[in-house]
């Protein structure tokens, strides 16, 4: 009998290639300290998202 | 690299180094390593002069007693235990291990970008370095 997996294992949590290189570039800017969100931070990035995205 | 501190300056005792100044206000160092159950206290600056390495088994733990995401702290401890290979393989397998602070992080990136999954480009690189102060 075999055991091999009906679907591949699911992720930790799901992350496209893009997402990845967010969060790589966070941790390398933040000096790994794991920096949290607050409100200033997400008005800014939203910022950044709108005019990227415009 | 020192030989008598072969792990220091690796990202785990920077990060140690820099968590427990942070706590310091609320809790000494001697209870951040009572808390995560050290035997010897002075493990704590052992880790942080990079004498020694923290063991995998230790992780979850020495995260709860520093308040801080075990997520985070594996990943330090396996490439302090240059474990490079195995990091990679449970990324490859089970998705990059991210913090709940980065969970956070791209819940917002995809609500504020409506789930367009945005490419990081170099303007985008300017600007995270400007709202993090880098």
């Amino acid at each position: 009998m075999t055991h091999a997996p009906a679907s591949p294992p699911k992720s930790i949590f799901p992350i496209t290639g893009n997402e990845r290189a967010w969060i790589k570039f966070i941790r390398a800017i933040s000096d790994r300290s794991d920096p949290g969100i607050t409100l200033r931070r997400i008005q800014q990035l939203r910022i950044l998202l709108l005019n990227k995205l415009a | 690299m020192a030989r008598n501190k072969p792990y220091g300056g690796t990202d785990l005792a920077a990060f140690l180094t820099h968590r427990i100044v942070e706590l310091r206000p609320r809790k000494s160092q001697v209870e951040i390593a009572s808390e995560a159950g050290f035997a010897n206290p002075n493990m704590l600056s052992m880790l942080k002069a990079g004498t020694t390495k923290l063991a995998l088994d230790r992780v979850a733990d020495l995260a709860r007693a520093l308040e801080t995401d075990p997520a985070r702290l594996f990943q330090m401890a396996l490439l302090q235990s240059g474990h490079e290979t195995t990091r990679a393989v449970i990324e490859e397998i089970f998705g990059t291990l991210v913090t709940r602070n980065e969970v956070g992080w791209l819940a917002e990136l995809r609500d504020a970008s409506d789930n367009v999954d945005p490419s990081l480009t170099t303007r985008s690189r300017a600007a995270l370095r400007a709202i993090f102060g880098k």
